[in-house]
């Protein structure tokens, strides 16, 4: 079915040029979409070694092909470009509204070129596009941002994708958001639109999108209202989000606490989902037509702090990361916390673990107050949290240098070699401890954009005979068990395949939480739903290898850059084992496993086993011929 | 004569209404994966994370008078 909702808008903002190129339909279906439209055009347009700050630099915020469709867990937006807190190709998706209101929009893409000479932002209006001046919008917080927006364009429903001061202030962990609730999260995008000089972009469009089968929509979409709700995945997602795991880590003696020194925290169970829900949260919230509406909006209204519900609530990343990592369990203290990062959009995961290493250096006599502003910082000690936040989004005192992350921030401080480095790839590792499950901890090393937690589904979903991953997503052709912690060839098939599959999710825009063996819906359903809404007759197996382009296009992307596969490693806590709770003195990862499996993997992708650089035969049966390099 | 029975405890902490007995009495040399198949677990047991006394759980495991069995979420990703 030909669409013209899949049109790329570029915009140059040196110049103020916009220009409309319309992708044939064979780039539309062997791309899809997110990642996929936007690493061709990298590969092609943006040099390499660009400086990721500067105005060469590319952002690519795109949809895919079926966004915008009335489909359940499929909102998300796609955000690309060259990663300022990696230097590798970065790549962050979040929940809302936007996508689909810049799909009714007309367009499918934005390639935003340039930097603009004072601050603008981009109104889209049912397919008119403008840049507007935002000089009066530098500087604020995205409460006030979106209001004044909405207030000035006299419409009161434009979705509006924007940075807060975080982004401005070029801290290479600021995000980007949408609604004020839904975050692009990761690999520091936010200030690659703050380096344009570019504030937000703001899209009306009234229009519904082309869809081949509306009905077919319109079933997969009640079916997980009615009987995916009430699968166990959906219904806890449903009722708690995604907080019930921090009991679960706090129980298996997994919680990252301390900076991952410890597994078990002792203020476990005042961040409980049990406890959060009794004391910050009220109702869920959801995404554009999703009726699984598994997000929490948190709300406080005491003597010392006072959060507003329109910035969302702490999920269990933020609360792991700003909580457990530092030892604060004040439930009140954490949705604060969560709503100063979200006013200021500043990535929480990142945030975190910068001030954890910090702690860990503080406390190990490495660092002390003079270093440190004056400041105690210790964890568990509260009372620094706030103003941390506020130094590193200003970039006052120390907190200039930790707005770099704390890689950047060891080696500033000469302590980079001290072994409690917990990132790869430059990016902090989010709160799910690769030593309970090693194929996060595959996932972590492999991982394009350094470390993330959602880039395959986890080992315990396929651990047993009867969990999710086998009893439902057999279309994937795991049909044995695999042991959380085996570092096998079974483990490495098992997460090449499950990589190919969130890649795919996340092309599309479909949001992780939706489909088997993380969420209700079954995959057979996906591939019902993409068929439905674009009308065609596609395969999984065609679906897959979409996904599989991309990898290689990202691992290609990210050796231009100088990334070797000394860059594909965990951080050197992995290897050791817990100190206490019920998995002390075990759990530490073999090294000599790990690269056997990394080795396997490479082989598996097509890639040569001791470069982890494509083979071109592989690039080749992709299609990808183009981006063969001839010698 | 009776089989013998041993009473092992039960912490639900999955969160939900429908909540679990506290203790049961069960056979003698139930293995852990007999045992959370009698159990009122919506999807089935592999929906949850199983901990034994504290540890992870293995189906094949015999129980034993007074061991304690949590029923927790499944780790699955964030
Ligand atoms: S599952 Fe949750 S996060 Fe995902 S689209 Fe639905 S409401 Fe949004």
């Amino acid at each position: 079915m030909e669409t013209s909702e899949n049109k790329f808008l570029f915009i140059d903002l040196t110049n103020s040029k916009t220009w409309i190129e319309e992708p044939d339909q064979i780039f539309c279906r062997t791309f899809l979409g997110g990642r996929g439209w936007a690493l061709p055009y990298f590969l092609k347009n943006l040099k390499p070694r660009t400086d990721p700050l500067g105005p060469e630099n590319i952002l690519a915020v795109t949809t895919s092909v079926i966004s915008g469709a009335r489909g359940p867990a499929m909102p998300r937006v796609i955000v690309c470009a060259k990663s300022p807190l990696t230097g590798a190709f970065g790549e962050s998706e979040a929940g809302g509204y936007w996508a689909p209101e810049l799909k009714k929009a007309g367009f499918g893409a934005i390639f935003v070129l340039g930097k603009a000479a004072e601050p603008v932002y981009i109104w889209i209006n049912d397919g008119q596009v403008e840049i507007k001046n935002a000089s009066h919008l530098w500087g604020l917080e995205t409460g006030e941002t979106q209001d004044l927006i909405r207030s000035e364009l006299g419409e009161s429903r434009a979705r509006v994708l924007q940075i807060g001061p975080a982004g401005e202030n070029g801290v290479l962990y600021a995000n980007i958001v949408n609604e004020l609730a839904h975050f692009n999260g990761r690999n520091g995008l936010g200030a690659v639109m703050g380096s344009k000089n570019l504030k937000a972009i703001v899209v009306r469009g009234k229009k519904e999108v082309t869809v081949a089968d509306p009905e077919k929509v319109k079933e997969i979409n009640s079916w997980t209202a009615k009987e995916g709700l009430q699968k166990p995945l959906g219904e806890i997602l449903h009722r708690h989000g995604t907080l019930p795991l921090v009991r679960t880590f706090q129980e298996m003696g997994a919680l990252p606490t301390r900076n991952w020194t410890r597994g078990v925290f002792q203020g476990g169970e005042e961040i409980s989902a049990e406890n959060l829900h009794k004391t910050i949260y009220i109702e869920p919230k959801g995404c554009f037509s999703c009726p699984i509406r598994c997000k929490r909006r948190a709300r406080v209204d005491n003597d010392d702090f006072h959060v507003d519900p329109r910035f969302g609530g702490p999920e269990y990343e933020t609360i792991g990361a700003l909580g457990s990592i530092l030892e604060i369990s004040d439930p009140y203290l954490l949705a604060k916390a969560n709503e100063m990062c979200n006013r200021y959009a500043v990535d929480t995961i990142s945030l975190g673990m910068t001030i954890g290493w910090l702690m860990e250096a503080f406390e190990k006599g490495l660092v002390d107050r003079d270093d440190c502003d004056g400041l105690d910082i210790k964890f568990g000690n509260g009372e620094v949290l706030l103003p941390l936040i506020e130094k590193i989004v200003f970039k006052e005192g120390l907190g200039e240098k930790m707005a770099r992350g704390s890689k950047r921030l060891a080696r500033e401080l000469g302590l980079e070699d001290q072994g409690f480095l917990m990132e790869v790839k430059g990016q902090e590792v989010p709160m799910h401890d690769p030593r309970v499950k090693t194929g996060v901890g595959l996932q972590y090393a492999l991982s394009d954009y350094g470390a993330d937690h959602i880039v395959a589904p986890h080992d315990t979903v396929f651990a047993t005979e009867d969990g999710p991953g086998i009893k439902e997503a057999s279309a994937l052709g795991i049909f044995h068990p695999v042991d959380p912690l085996s570092l096998g060839p079974e483990k490495v098939r098992l997460f090449y395949y499950s990589d190919l599959f969130w890649s795919l999710i996340d092309m599309l825009g479909f949001c992780t939480f939706g489909f088997v063996p993380r969420g209700p819906i079954p995959l057979e359903m996906m591939v019902d739903l993409i068929k439905a809404v674009t009308g065609w007759p596609v395969s999984l197996w065609e679906l897959f290898k979409a996904a599989e382009r991309t990898i290689h296009l990202a691992r290609l992307f990210n050796i231009r850059e100088g990334f070797t596969i000394e860059d594909d490693r965990l951080p050197q806590r992995f290897f050791q084992n817990f100190k206490d709770g019920p998995l002390k003195g075990k759990g530490g990862i073999d090294q000599d496993q790990l690269k056997a499996a990394m080795r396997m993997r490479y082989i598996m992708m097509g890639w040569d086993p001791d470069t982890g650089q494509p083979l071109p035969e592989r690039l080749y049966e992709l299609g990808l011929g183009e981006f063969v390099k001839e010698d | 004569m009776a089989a013998q029975k041993i009473r092992v405890k039960i912490r639900d902490q999955r969160g939900r209404k429908d909540s679990l007995p506290e203790a049961l009495q069960i056979p003698k040399d139930t293995k852990l994966g007999d045992f959370l198949e009698t159990l009122p677990l919506p999807g089935g047991p592999g929906y949850y994370t199983v901990l034994q006394n504290g540890r992870m759980g293995k189906r094949m495991d015999i129980l034993r008078e007074g061991d304690e069995i949590s029923i927790l979420p499944l780790s699955v990703g964030g």
